[in-house]
Formats: structure tokens, sequence, C-alpha cells
């Protein structure tokens, strides 16, 4: 599995895929570190593609934002499907992340 | 009554397992009733069941056994998901919230908001959990 990953104005902007599960988390996990800590720490995930996620999918998230905060950025998700959604409000982190209807919003939001 | 049995083997680098909860487990929820939101809560309630036995149980070691069972009567659907190894630490889990902040141990809080009732038992060296919750009456 590689993530789907480009670059506009700096920020990175990612593609998880159709499921993040506990089977390619790991892989997934490390890749994000690897983009943000190559990067500016500004990134934008985008979770069109993802029709379903499991906590350790979630690990992945959070991992991410986490890494882009130590390099005082941020990590912006955009796109989510109403499922995805209810589970990031059954798991509360929505309200720990910056959430955008669509991609672009979240890229200009970076300024 | 309705019942569905479905059984594979556990691969923690796997996810056909997904497609089997969703295509034949899942129907009895949709067929109970349950709206589509409804239903991705029970399909992942289950996915992290089953994560927590290839996890835990097996601790990560592919190729072990596990049977998962559907049942949907006239108040209740239950699936009974079986394995066969390492006894479940007691108490389960309460499912309470993570911190925000916390990398994983969302597991049973998303269990256990699909299923309010979750029951545990060890017979006969199998893990024997059931996963319980109402459905609407006609």
């Amino acid at each position: 599995m590689s993530l789907n990953h480009r670059q506009e104005n700096g920020i990175d902007v990612v593609t998880l895929p159709e499921r993040l599960v506990m089977a390619n988390a790991g892989d997934a996990r490390a890749q994000l570190k690897d983009i943000i800590q190559s990067g500016s720490g500004r990134v934008v995930v985008n979770l069109g593609e993802t029709t379903f996620m499991d906590s350790s999918g979630l690990a992945v998230v959070v991992a991410g934002l986490q890494a882009a905060r130590k390099m005082d950025g941020d990590l912006y998700l955009a796109q989510m499907s109403d499922t995805i959604r209810a589970l990031f409000e059954l798991t509360r982190l929505h309200t720990v992340f910056q959430i955008f209807d669509d991609e672009a919003a979240a890229v200009r939001a970076f300024g | 009554m309705q019942r569905v049995d479905i059984d594979f083997n556990s691969d923690p680098d796997d996810m056909a397992w997904h497609g089997l909860i969703e295509t034949r487990l899942m129907p009895l929820a949709q067929a109970a009733g349950l709206g589509d939101l409804e239903v991705f809560g029970l399909q992942l309630a289950l996915v992290e069941a089953v994560n927590n036995i290839i996890e835990h149980a097996y601790a990560l070691e592919p190729g072990l056994p596990i049977a998962i069972s559907g049942e949907c009567c006239a108040d209740a659907l239950r699936y009974q998901l079986r394995d066969q190894g390492r006894p479940m630490p007691l108490p389960l889990p309460s499912g309470e919230p993570a911190a925000t902040d916390a990398a994983g141990g969302r597991g049973w809080q998303i269990i256990r908001a699909g299923f309010p009732d979750v029951h545990y038992e060890r017979r006969e060296g199998l893990n024997l959990l059931t996963l319980s919750r109402p459905v609407p009456t006609a």
C-alpha cells in the first residue's frame, strides 16, 4: 500500500486508502510520518476515498496530528463521509481535528 | 429466527475477513430494521472484536481459527465470536472514552457503543464473546 501524496503551496496533501484498518495501519502510519517529517508540518489528510476505518486507522491520523504539531504545524482532515464522521464523533476525535468539507478549503485554511 | 455462521483464520496482515463480516453478517442487522449508521457501528464493533482476538488472544499469530455466529430474534440481534487463544483478562474494559490525544484504546469504546450487552466466558479452552443489542420492534 502506498499513500497518495502531493504538495500544494508547501502543504502536504495525503489521501488515505479506501480501508484503513489493523492490516494496513502500521504501513500507513510509517508513510504518513515520513511525509510529515520531510515536509513543513502542514498537512491535509483527504478521507474522500475512505469508506471504512477502525481504531487502528484512527491511531494513524492521531499520530499524524501529533507529528505535525511537534513541527509547529497542524493536520487538517477533509472530505469525510457521514460514517467516518460518526466514528470521529463517537470517539470524540472531532474535537481535536479541524475538519473541512473539501480538500481545497482545508488547504486554504493554512493561509 | 435467522442465523448465519462464518469462520476464517487469523491473519494480522489480511483484511479479507472484513468482507465476510460485511456481506454475511451485516444483512442480519439490515433485515432487523437498523439504519445505515447503526449497521456501520455494528460492523465496526465486530471488526474491533476480531482485531482483539488477532492481536491479544492470538498475539498476531496467523492461521488460527476464528468463528462468528450471528442470529436475529424478535427483539435482539446477537453475535457470538469464538476463538482458541489466550483468555481475556477480566473485568472486560468498560469502554470509557480514551483521552483525545491517546494513540490507542478506542476499540472497546467502539464495541460497547455498538453492543450495549457484552458477555464473555471461557469454556473448554474457547473464548466466547457474545455481543447483543435490541432491535426495533414492528
